[in-house]
């Protein structure tokens, strides 16, 4: 499975890089901003996005997710330290594979990574 | 009577009479200075002509004429308020009484106690304006503490001293950039008290003003109020075309203070029909500041609450942020002492490049300052030579820098205590086109090995921040490169990512 990070915390996103190539998935890319995450999956269509709901600046990242969902048909986890943020709308136009809080513990991450691995081929 | 002649004469309140025909028969002192006319000029002309404004005219020779002929005089013996005209064209206001007096030869004279109201409407007028002046400074300061956006803020303003002021559009320019760079920026901000007043926001919203240029220019450059009273006629009023069609003629123009700096410029248009006399602009100066003062409050509390708010978000993930940094050590640590070091040398890193990039964000940072601040953990000063153009970071760009440069660091501490000897060359220089900044870090091995270190199956950790660094963040490129002579690592960077220009400014 190839799976795009949307993160703009470098520490985070390269310690959720390495806790994907662990699992033995392909990371296809790492994005800081809304507008870099949609020009990297538009390029590389992911199978899977792991995205941060705040990311720097103005930059949505519940906007991005939203993006990947309708125009690329690309699913989302969302990890984030600000779930309850999130509206009904958000949830409805992102429609998550599942909603991870953060500090995230990495046996809740690989198992919503491989729900989402096994979701796919259903 | 003779006597009573010379008392009237000395009277505070215009005396004047006239006779059947509408001829001046008596005029006094008091007629003369508020008329304008000597007694020698005023006597044995019409009264009407002298006096009676054109307008009123006509009424005054048909009521002359029906008392003539009827003996009926509906304004005669009672308090009448209108208006009388001085020698010099002015209209003015006042209230007059007359009495019709038995001639001498027969006949009727027709005397008027005369009092100017104009003092009194002046008076008036002034107290109204201070009262609306009040109202207004009232409401600006009470909608300061509501919880409105800037924006909304400055527009409400706008509204506000237009409707006091009777002006019937208003705008609001900030200034933008620094020094030589600064200019005035229309905010798109307006107030029309009529959709036909539109096409003037678009011939605005394409000017920028230097200092001293147009209109809001000149308000800016002598920080005082600037007046038109007949754009269509200034040739230095720019948008003049565009503002004459819709009908504002009347311009004014406001420099906006706070702490002694000018941070922009309110503009007031009005049609003719807007006075634009000393008491309207000293109302417009002093509501004027007043929002000046405001809108600078409501600008510095929204940047505080942005801010915060990414304070808040970095501070939020920040245990986030030491569990991905404390597994990502673990990960490449082959004893607990390697792991202690790396971890807790990453979180110095990591808390000094932070405080660089956020706590002393104000003040803009140097890049030689930072190759100096990451090299500050070495020890051996003198066996280190630094080389970079005095180029000033771009905000965005200092906290990658300073990871970046403390990676190197910590990195060159690591493997500087296992051989002695190394030099450390930190070179910056600008590319051939000038719009890259290349940076070498070298370490030089004082004696080379004889064979090359063995390539680890895994990219490093710090390697992996570096690449992810210079070309996920910085859109630069990265080289790395180790062997038997040392380490060497070269950054390309492009300029414009991570430069800071010259009109980077708080309200931008």
């Amino acid at each position: 499975m190839r799976i795009l990070i949307v993160e703009d915390e470098v520490f985070i996103a390269l310690d959720l890089e390495m806790q994907i190539l662990d699992m033995g998935y392909e990371v296809v890319g790492i994005a800081a901003t809304k507008e870099t995450a949609i020009e990297i999956a538009c390029a590389q269509v992911p199978d899977l996005a792991l995205v941060d709901l705040h990311l720097a600046g103005p930059s949505s990242g519940a906007e991005a997710a939203a993006f990947l969902r309708a125009e690329l048909g690309v699913p989302s986890i969302i990890v984030s330290g600000s779930l309850h943020e999130l509206t009904e709308l958000d949830i409805a136009s992102i429609a998550p594979v599942s909603l991870l809080g953060k500090p995230f513990s990495p046996v809740k991450l690989q198992a919503a990574i491989r729900d989402a691995d096994t979701g796919r081929h259903r | 009577m003779k006597h009573l002649e010379s008392l009237f004469d000395r009277a505070l309140d215009a005396v004047v009479g006239m006779d059947e025909a509408g001829m001046v028969v008596a005029w006094n002192g008091a007629a003369e200075e508020m008329f304008g006319w000597s007694r020698a000029d005023a006597m044995g002309s019409s009264m009407g002509d002298l006096i009676v404004p054109p307008q009123h005219r006509e009424g005054h020779a048909r009521g002359l004429e029906r008392y003539n002929r009827t003996g009926e005089g509906p304004v005669l013996e009672q308090r009448v308020r209108i208006t009388a005209l001085h020698r010099d064209g002015a209209e003015f206001p006042i209230e007059l009484s007359i009495f019709p007096m038995p001639g001498d030869g027969g006949g009727r004279i027709f005397y008027a106690f005369i009092r100017s109201m104009a003092a009194e409407e002046s008076a008036r007028r002034a107290q109204e304006l201070r009262a609306r002046e009040g109202e207004a400074l009232l409401a600006v300061a009470q909608k300061l503490l509501d919880d409105v956006s800037l924006d909304e803020f400055t527009q409400f303003c706008l509204d506000n001293v237009c409707a006091v002021s009777g002006m019937e559009a208003g705008h609001f320019h900030v200034v933008r950039g620094r020094g030589p760079h600064a200019c005035l920026h229309p905010t798109g901000i307006w107030h029309l008290a009529d959709p036909r007043f539109q096409p003037v926001v678009e011939a605005t919203s394409v000017v920028r003003f230097g200092l001293g240029e147009g209109l809001p220019g000149r308000a800016w450059q002598s920080g005082q109020l600037q007046s038109l009273d007949d754009l269509a006629s200034s040739c230095q009023f720019v948008r003049r075309s565009v503002f004459e069609e819709v009908g504002l003629s009347r311009a004014v123009a406001l420099p906006v203070r706070q702490g002694g700096q000018i941070h922009g410029v309110l503009e007031f248009f009005g049609t003719s029909k807007a006075r634009l006399d000393p008491e309207i602009l000293r109302m417009l100066e002093t509501i004027g500041s007043q929002i000046g003062v405001a809108i600078r409050r409501k600008e510095n509390a929204e940047h505080r609450e942005t801010l915060r708010r990414e304070m808040s978000h970095r501070v939020g993930n920040s245990l986030s942020v030491l569990a991905s940094i404390y597994r990502s050590c673990s990960r490449e640590a082959r004893t607990k002492e390697e792991l202690d070091e790396a971890f807790l040398g990453r979180l110095v890193a990591v808390g000094q490049a932070n405080r660089l990039a956020v706590e002393d964000a104000s003040e803009s940072v140097a890049l030689p300052a930072l190759i100096e601040e990451a090299i500050s953990i070495l020890p051996e000063r003198n066996r280190i030579t630094i080389e970079a153009p005095d180029m000033t970071v771009d905000r965005d760009s200092v906290m990658p820098l300073a990871l970046i440069l403390n990676e190197l660091a910590t990195n060159a501490l690591k493997h500087g205590s296992s051989c002695e000897d190394s030099r450390l060359v930190v070179a910056a220089r600008f590319g051939e086109r000038h719009d890259e900044l290349v940076l070498e870090w070298h370490e030089h091995r004082a004696v080379p090995l004889t064979v090359p270190p063995p390539t680890p199956e895994r990219v490093g950790f710090g390697t992996k921040l570096m690449q992810h660094m210079v070309e996920g963040r910085l859109g630069g490129s990265f080289e790395r490169r180790l062997d038997e002579t040392g380490f060497c690592v070269v950054m390309k960077l492009p300029r414009e990512r991570i430069e800071a220009l010259p009109d980077t400014d708080l309200m931008a």
